[in-house]
């Protein structure tokens, strides 16, 4: 190793010590959006650090300049959780009916099905997370069949009482209500609209961001985002009663998500 | 959940908005078709809207923040005490910078000649007014910086440059306790030789109570000339050193700041080095040490 590799390598060292307290803000935050237990969040601190350690700081070497480090540090440990997630709880995938249903849907399948978390402490956790407003989180939980919880079984019964894999069946089927029905119908339509617009959509009605937060997430400017929400609503709204959907059934889906 | 497609750093850039458009646009795609992304996007920018330094300067969170700060700390004065370069002698810091600024690929007899108009604009706020109401961090960072800029221009004997920024300097001094007989090693007419000089520099650094802040000014002034030599400029070794160890012993409340230095850091080293985004680190260090 010569001095200029020496030399960088001590760069990278003085560079990790001084984001520790930014990558341990980072850990805690992901913990709790995940809802983690302290103790676990810890761990997967600890994880995380290690493997920057042993694989010799490839991560932060691997920063080239292009955001700030702060945000890039985001993305590492987003990354970095979804890792340490499939190392400890084995690989997962959402049902396509949470997918459909947006992004707190998918976090609160997997706090229930994956995570053995029981709904009433799932809703708890999310209900006090991100921004989610309590009415959209119970309305999401409202939304999912009962189960019973994971039980330990004996392994020779584990052929009789093993429950089907995934989350099949976790949530009341869609076509159960007119709003349900509706709900498919309106996703179908926002696939149909250009990715940017698709994105501002789901994030505003789906996953409760405020116009702010989407302005910042998508890189817009905010005092237009609201018109082109606006905009997109009215669009929606002529698609759907153009395929039937009742105009209080349209009322019924927008006010809710927008309730957040 | 589906395998994400875009990379932390592609997504880190999509979120700071630095992507062109035509490699935004195929971003957008990704995360309008893929749940993964989407849900890495979320995540992320939640995850940095909270994390980001500045957003840490505010009193009640500066002080929960010492719990977890001080290990770092002590972690890092341990780095620096057995992996780091030793910092040099007191009376050293000014001269063995300004004695390490590349000019021999730049000709002409006086700064300006040398670098431009530019040579004396040094990044901090010029309109915050008067030096009295700095924080003594920034004026200690300042005179590290100035204090170079003086060494520069005393051994080209630029008359003119050494009068603008002995003027400063003496203005930062007077806003110090005690400031007032470091200022007056800078009036004009006295001697100027070697010996006089290293007598100033070391005056100067005793004098400003946060030596971190005054090394990082140092390095920065360093930087910030060699970065005025040309399009292709040489940043001489002197400058991730002393980098190195002033991110290495600045105070806890300073996190925000050596961050900004690590980034700076790992961007000089790197094999390719992006002189655009030297200078906004640059720029953001300069604002938030000297201001």
């Amino acid at each position: 190793m010569d001095t200029r590799d020496t030399s960088a390598r001590q760069d990278l060292e003085t560079l990790f010590l001084s984001v520790l307290p930014t990558l341990d803000r980072g850990v805690r935050l992901i913990g709790r959006r995940h809802g983690l237990s302290e103790a676990d969040a810890e761990e997967f601190g600890a994880w995380f650090k290690a493997r920057v350690i042993e694989s010799d700081y490839a991560i932060l070497r691997k920063f080239g300049g292009k955001s700030t480090l702060t945000t890039y540090l985001s993305a590492v440990l987003v990354n970095a959780f979804k890792d340490y997630r499939n190392a400890k709880w084995g690989r997962w995938r959402p049902s396509a009916d949470a997918r459909r249903r947006g992004a707190l849907a998918i976090r609160l399948e997997a706090m229930i099905c994956r995570d053995g978390w029981s709904v009433r402490e799932a809703v708890s956790v999310l209900e006090n997370s991100d921004g989610h407003s309590p009415d959209r989180v119970h309305e999401m939980a409202r939304q999912i069949r009962p189960r019973p919880r994971p039980r330990e079984v004996d392994v020779s019964a584990a052929h009789r009482e093993a429950a089907p894999q995934g989350s099949d069946g976790f949530w009341e089927t869609e076509h159960a209500t007119g709003r349900d029905r509706a709900f498919r119908l309106l996703t179908d339509q926002i696939a149909r609209l250009g990715p940017e617009d698709q994105l501002v959509l789901r994030m505003r009605f789906w996953d409760g961001l405020s116009v702010a937060d989407i302005a910042r997430a998508l890189g817009l400017e905010q005092k237009p985002l609201y018109r082109r929400l606006e905009r997109l609503e009215g669009a929606l709204r002529t698609m759907l009663h153009g395929v039937g959907i009742t105009r209080e059934e349209v009322r019924q889906i927008l006010a809710t998500e927008e309730a957040t | 959940m589906s395998e994400a497609q875009l990379s932390p750093e592609v997504l880190a850039a999509f979120v700071d908005g630095t992507l062109d458009s035509s490699e935004r646009e195929r971003v957008m795609a990704i995360l309008a078709d893929s749940p993964g992304d989407y849900a890495d996007l979320l995540d992320t920018v939640a995850v940095a809207a909270e994390m980001d330094p500045p957003a840490l300067s505010s009193t009640g969170v500066r002080r929960r923040r010492w719990r977890y700060v001080l290990p770092a700390l002590a972690a890092a004065g341990i780095a620096a005490a057995f992996l780091l370069p030793r910092p040099e002698a007191p009376s050293g810091v000014v001269g063995t910078l300004a004695a390490a600024i590349p000019f021999d690929r730049v000709s002409g007899q006086t700064l300006e000649m040398r670098l431009g108009p530019t040579w004396d604009q040094p990044g901090w706020s010029v309109t915050r007014g008067n030096e009295v109401s700095l924080p003594e961090s920034a004026v200690a960072f300042r005179l590290g910086a100035r204090g170079v800029l003086y060494e520069v221009a005393a051994r080209l004997s630029d008359s003119s440059a050494t009068a603008v920024v002995s003027a400063e300097l003496q203005g930062l001094l007077r806003s110090l306790r005690g400031g007032a007989p470091v200022a007056a090693l800078y009036a004009p007419g006295l001697m100027d030789d070697k010996d006089s000089r290293a007598e100033r520099g070391a005056a100067l650094e005793r004098i400003a109570d946060d030596r971190a802040s005054f090394r990082l000014g140092a390095a920065m002034e360093l930087l910030r000339l060699s970065m005025a030599t040309g399009p292709s400029p040489s940043i001489p070794e002197e400058v991730p050193e002393s980098l190195a160890s002033a991110a290495a012993t600045l105070l806890p409340e300073k996190e925000p700041l050596r961050i900004r230095v690590g980034e700076l850091l790992v961007l000089l080293r790197s094999p390719d080095v992006d002189l655009e985004q030297v200078r906004r680190t640059m720029q953001s260090i300069m604002e938030l040490a000297g201001d």
